[in-house]
């Protein structure tokens, strides 16, 4: 039974004081639970986000600290990356007493519902949060090789009604809106694609993740937002943060172009050799 | 594989018709249980290691090269799912403990998934019933 008192939101935060989006989001699709606004101890407008967010916790970890436990693929001792804020958040949620929490970046301006009809793709965004995340973490709750959960991104539904997501339902991924609980630890590294390269080393080893199509987070253009993990992916581009997944998971991903007329690279899954298929119990001796 | 496979794709594919009928994320295994050498590709795992074995670094340096070699190791996790269903118990067993397939016992993954999809439809349509009103008014 999922109690959403141990439920938490915890918003990964870095000098964007004035452009803090998710909470309000949050708020705007009926969300009424706990919100933490996580940052490093090298922000340097932490104090800003204390007098602009007054009616959340703002939590302060360690970077130093974190560099020291956590495995960031390399020797740049780039601190500009997101995995230690990512891990610190089973931390601090169980710091607080919380079971289960959702981990979202700090610029989402819309969560609509996404549905069908007459073979259209629509959005509402009239979406009750609060049930929405209760439901997830009821179907997370079921097995404990379930590592995450997802919301979809817009970029999942490129070619509407067509796009993989629809059809399909559920794609083995998470990105941007990562459900967990505290007890079902997951392990972030590297540098760049952090994100990519826990799912996809995870689900190697048979940790599940999903992305239903139902609802969705929506964010500005990808770079298009000053702060967060902006410079770093202006600085080296997507085909250094290719390679750290490819560093994870050599047998199954590949270096890609991708896009439509403007293309970039990007990782390339063969989904046949990446993870271990979830068969019915029926077929067990 | 290649690390470079450069391939123009559309997002659409040949597909553009769209049903949202509920899909279980479990894989059916075939009927056929496929021949054991075609669950996996080894070949460039072997490549590594004749460079290894012939290279003039320690044994003990060898020995990690050996296993780190193995990442390259390709598995076709559906004929092993295909595989296990065909294999005995003591088989099944061991590639359950290697999680080379993950059991889904008492199908309580698909049927999660059933509950979580109705319940997101039920919202859906009340969200949908709540827009229409705002707009009424």
């Amino acid at each position: 039974m999922i109690d959403m008192d141990k439920f938490v939101v915890i918003v990964l935060c870095h000098c964007r004081p004035n452009d803090t989006t998710t909470p309000a989001t949050l708020r705007s699709c009926n969300y009424t639970g706990d919100i933490i606004l996580l940052l490093d101890d090298e922000d340097a407008t932490i104090d800003e986000y204390r007098k602009n967010y007054p009616e959340y916790r703002i939590e302060v970890y360690s970077k130093d600290e974190a560099m020291k436990v956590y495995d960031s693929m390399d020797n740049l001792g780039d601190k500009r990356c997101a995995i230690y804020a990512r891990n610190s958040c089973f931390d601090v949620a169980e710091k607080y007493g919380y079971k289960y929490f959702c981990q979202m970046d700090d610029d989402y301006t819309t969560i609509p519902y996404r549905y069908i009809e007459n073979d259209k793709l629509y959005r509402n965004n009239y979406s009750k949060l609060d049930e929405v995340f209760k439901a997830y973490l009821e179907f997370m709750e079921i097995n404990e090789n379930i590592g995450s959960v997802a919301f979809a991104e817009p970029g999942d539904f490129v070619g509407g009604v067509g796009s993989n997501l629809n059809k399909k339902q559920y794609l083995h991924k998470c990105m941007g809106s990562w459900m967990c609980f505290v007890s079902r630890r997951l392990r972030f590294q590297g540098t760049m694609n952090d994100d990519v390269n826990t799912y996809s080393l995870g689900g190697s080893r048979g940790q599940l993740f999903y992305t239903f199509p139902f609802i969705m987070i929506d964010t500005p253009a990808t770079q298009s937002v000053k702060g967060g993990m902006t410079e770093i992916y202006e600085g080296r581009g997507t085909y250094t943060k290719t390679f750290y997944t490819i560093m994870c998971c050599p047998s199954f991903v590949s270096v890609d172009m991708f896009g439509d007329r403007h293309y970039r690279i990007h990782h390339k899954f063969k989904w046949q050799n990446a993870h271990p298929m979830l068969i019915s119990g029926d077929f067990k001796k | 594989m290649s690390l470079f496979e450069v391939d123009k794709k559309t997002a659409m594919g040949d597909d553009t018709k769209y049903s949202r009928a509920i899909r279980t994320p479990q894989y059916v295994p075939s009927k056929e249980c496929p021949p054991i050498e075609s669950l996996f590709d080894y070949e460039k795992y072997s490549k590594l290691l004749y460079n290894i074995n012939n290279s003039s670094v320690s044994e003990e340096e060898k020995k990690f090269l050996r296993l780190a070699a193995s990442r390259h190791i390709i598995f076709n996790y559906s004929k092993i799912a295909d595989y296990y269903a065909h294999a005995d118990k003591e088989m099944q067993e061991l590639m359950e403990q290697s999680a080379l397939v993950i059991l889904d016992i008492d199908d309580a993954i698909a049927n999660g998934y059933v509950k979580l999809s109705s319940k997101m439809k039920q919202l859906v349509e009340e969200s949908k019933a709540l827009k229409e009103s705002i707009s009424d008014d």
